[in-house]
């Protein structure tokens, strides 16, 4: 169990990996917006394709990639089924009772589909290619120049870092103290979801209970560091903006002006 | 033999009670100690005995209730100087996944040098350098609870040496690892001591790893019952097994045959045999 | 008949991936009713794996455990039975403490079993007896007890389902050297009056010396020995090999052999080192 591994982080050398993290998140920060600017399919398919050419170049696996959208795959389905239904334009190509489909409703349900597809697989791509820890950094560091929520910008990163840290080993501790219940009989597999969940008290307890010892004993730990607060506190890495952010940021650039060119010249589909 | 005195307790008292009583249960009660530069103290004591108030004590977590801890000079209690306090006297404790703050090993040993405000150069050097000491530089971009005990307990004292203190305080941080896991952190200690000149206190209730230090110091309900080398102080094993604490078995051994050598280990007590057995 | 047994048993962890790990690699033991036995073996050399199976925390990937002569896999039914029949106490059992009192606390197992409440109340005061959990600790919280009384709570809450093999995995760590004395003989005489079997797993060498009838040694998934105490220690070479300490005395044993003097090495503690040389100085050996 100890070899958990938090976020869908895909370890790598690209380019897109070795980007400044600041860099990643404004961009994908831009490019979910101009996903929503996008009006027709010729605008969407620009976005498709830079997409994929980001893909490509990170080398991430497709396989990987599919596995992004499937905890978002009903929600694809359902809207996609809400907008065939409720859209009413275009041609009729089906009536049946109350039940009407158009080439309107086809249409936007397609546009729908890879709309949302984009946009969870684009925000899967920053979480593959940057750690977790690189991540809060970056929104940290991004965040910074606001200085009068700097301290409860760098609180909450801390407290993201502090949570990475431990999932792991809070895992571990449930794994164990699971077993040793079961060693006293318990039985955490049978029942009632209600009988189940009471049966997690006996583990859950203990875990908390734990929780805060940890939590208490980190606190020393952190003060003995001399651990004061973002006040006066300096990082040992430095991020720096390289020719690739600027790539990073012409593509994006270039791909934007192309998606306002095409919804300009094109028929708007929604 | 004037060394510069860098962790000095004064007649200290400290007590959990919060209680005006008058008879206070003092957790610590009435100790004085000098830790100098390049000290090697082993503190022994059993549960309970006021070993781990002490430690808090030395670096302004805990104050005294009365007398003084005094730290390169300057008083635990003056506030203001809390953070040069515990630069100088760094703490690594017993349970190593609960002081470890970053998900990478050498952003945690950064940790304590960031939080100086020290340059970015001087922190990547500071924190290459403390990793070499504790022998974790191949580990220094891996994750920290992935790492075996003994490795994680190397990785928080080398977040406290990057802080350059002049004095470590160990508190039990052996306790909760395997005999390697132990060994490795032992043998990190020594040579903190041996090659850097750091002063340790290195709080424990096992005889053995306290052979190892140039003093031992015997705590007992708050109060320091014995002190001195370690041959003199195992040689009191009545006194020191009244307080539920234990004599290392070569001594013992060598005790009972009546031997006058000084004995620790077994290569001593093989050697004080042989001599004997050659005289007779 | 013996009254835990393994056949070829062999566990791997992740399966089928490229982590694929042997754990246990064709494990053959037979335990003895009524036996000491301590389980050595450095970190990851399997042994709580093997304990892990004696229960059915962990099912074999091959191989076959017997308690008291019964596969424990052969069906849910002998899974259950095997449970109780086979106590495990894990490493720093007071953190697994969660009910309102330690009387409550150390019920829970002997409740999971569907005992009577007068049954479960006998059994929680004497396994209280046993581990020396008083009275009026007993209607306390479990978290306002010192840390060796939350210790010695936590095993009578698997001492009180009365299992007939007790295995506890290092019940001594963290404790100083008299919490570990008491805790150890507590365990002695649990096994002394009721006559079970009891395992521990240990990294202590001393202790082991002075506790044990029987030790079992692990070594990279493998049992490598199952002998008594001056047995195992006769090969302190081999457990060096393992990455496993030897008891401090034999340590000075094997330096005075070293030195020329003719004695023996399998010598474990302090009296039957006396007697040794005591022995070699009647013959008037000389160097």
């Amino acid at each position: 169990m100890s070899n958990v591994t938090i976020g869908q982080f895909f370890p790598g050398n690209s380019v897109i990996h070795r980007m400044d993290p600041r860099m990643k998140l404004v961009l994908t920060f831009i490019y979910i917006i101009v996903i929503f600017v996008c009006k027709n399919f010729w605008a969407l398919g620009v976005m498709v394709l830079s997409l994929l050419l980001v893909i490509i170049i990170s080398k991430i696996p497709m396989k990987v990639i599919m596995k992004s959208i499937k905890p978002i795959l009903i929600i694809i389905i359902f809207t996609a089924i809400l907008n065939i239904f409720y859209v009413d334009s275009g041609e009729m190509l089906l009536h049946w009772k109350f039940i009407k489909i158009t080439t309107g409703g086809i249409n936007t349900a397609v546009f729908m589909i890879v709309r949302i597809t984009a946009l969870v697989v684009a925000s899967s791509m920053l979480t593959y290619t940057t750690s977790p820890t690189l991540i809060t950094d970056g929104i940290e560091r991004l965040l910074s120049p606001l200085k009068f929520m700097k301290n409860s910008v760098h609180t909450i990163a801390m407290m993201m870092t502090i949570a990475l840290r431990f999932i792991p080993t809070l895992v571990d501790e449930f794994d164990k103290i699971t077993n040793a219940q079961k060693a006293r009989g318990a039985d955490l597999e049978t029942g009632t979801l209600i009988e189940r969940a009471k049966a997690l008290i006996p583990v859950l307890v203990p875990l908390f209970i734990t929780s805060f010892r940890r939590a208490y004993e980190l606190a020393f730990a952190m003060e003995c560091r001399c651990y004061h607060g973002a006040e006066g506190r300096t990082r040992m890495k430095i991020m720096k903006y390289t020719k690739l952010d600027v790539f990073g940021a012409a593509f994006i650039f270039i791909t934007t002006s192309g998606v306002i060119a095409l919804n300009i010249l094109f028929e708007h589909v929604i | 033999m004037d060394k510069e005195v860098i962790l000095q307790f004064k007649d200290v008292y400290f007590t959990y009670d919060e209680d005006e009583v008058q008879e206070k249960s003092w957790a610590v009660s009435g100790v004085s100690l000098d830790v100098h530069k390049g000290d090697y103290i082993a503190v022994l004591g059993h549960n309970g005995s006021g070993k781990s108030t002490l430690a808090k004590l030395s670096n302004a977590i805990l104050i005294p209730d009365k007398g003084e801890v005094l730290v390169k000079g300057i008083k635990t209690t003056d506030e203001d100087k809390t953070m040069e306090i515990r630069q100088h006297v760094g703490m690594v404790f017993q349970n190593p996944d609960n002081q470890i703050v970053a998900t990478v090993v050498e952003e945690d040993v950064a940790f304590g040098p960031e939080n100086l405000g020290l340059a970015p150069e001087k922190i990547r050097k500071r924190v290459d350098d403390a990793l070499h000491a504790v022998g974790m530089y191949e580990f220094r971009d891996k994750e920290p609870h992935k790492l075996s005990g003994g490795q994680k307990q190397r990785v928080a004292i080398a977040g406290i040496i990057a802080m350059q203190p002049e004095c470590i305080v160990l508190d039990e941080s052996t306790a909760m690892l395997d005999p390697k896991g132990r060994k490795e952190v032992m043998r990190t200690i020594k040579s903190l001591h041996d090659d850097l000149g750091m002063a340790v206190v290195f709080i424990t209730h096992n005889m053995d790893e306290a052979v190892q230090a140039d003093k031992v110091v015997v705590m007992e309900k708050g109060k320091i019952l014995l002190q001195g080398t370690p041959n003199e102080v195992f040689k009191n094993v009545d006194e020191i097994r009244r307080v539920g604490l234990d004599v290392p078995q070569s001594k013992l051994l060598a005790m009972k045959l009546g031997l006058k050598e000084d004995v620790l280990t077994p290569i001593e007590c093989a050697d004080a045999i042989i001599n004997d057995w050659k005289k007779k | 008949m013996s009254i835990l047994k393994t056949d070829n048993l062999t566990y791997k962890y992740s399966v089928g991936t490229p982590f694929e790990v042997t754990a246990l690699d064709s494990v053959n033991l037979e335990i003895e009713e009524g036996e000491l036995v301590a389980v050595i073996g450095h970190t990851g050399s399997g042994k709580s794996t093997l304990i892990q199976h004696f229960n059915g925390l962990l099912k074999p990937t091959s191989g076959k455990v017997y308690v008291d002569g019964q596969d424990i896999w052969e069906s849910k039914a002998t899974l259950r039975e095997a449970r109780f029949k086979v106590g495990l106490c894990f490493q720093y059992p007071e953190y697994q403490l969660f009910e309102e009192t330690a009387f409550k606390d150390i019920a829970f197992g002997p409740k999971n079993m569907g005992l009577s409440e007068e049954e479960v109340k006998e059994r929680v005061l004497r396994a209280a007896e046993f581990t020396g959990v008083t009275t009026e600790m007993l209607q306390k919280s479990p978290f306002d007890l010192s840390g060796g009384e939350k210790r010695r709570v936590a095993i009578a809450g698997v001492m009180a389902m009365e299992p007939k093999i007790l295995i506890l995995d290092e019940p001594t760590s963290g404790l100083d050297p008299k919490g570990r004395d008491q805790i150890l003989h507590l365990i002695r005489n649990y096994k002394n009056e009721t006559g079970s079997t009891v395992m521990i797993v240990s990294h202590s060498m001393e202790d082991v010396a002075r506790f044990a009838t029987k030790v079992l040694v692990i070594n990279k998934a493998q049992v490598v020995g199952y002998e008594t105490p001056p047995e195992t220690f006769s090969h302190a070479e081999e457990l060096t090999g393992y990455g496993l300490d030897v008891p401090e005395i034999t340590k000075v044993f094997l330096e005075l052999k070293k030195r020329g003097l003719p004695v023996r090495t399998d010598v474990y503690t302090l009296e039957f080192g006396m007697n040794e040389l005591k022995r070699l100085r009647e013959e008037g050996f000389e160097l």
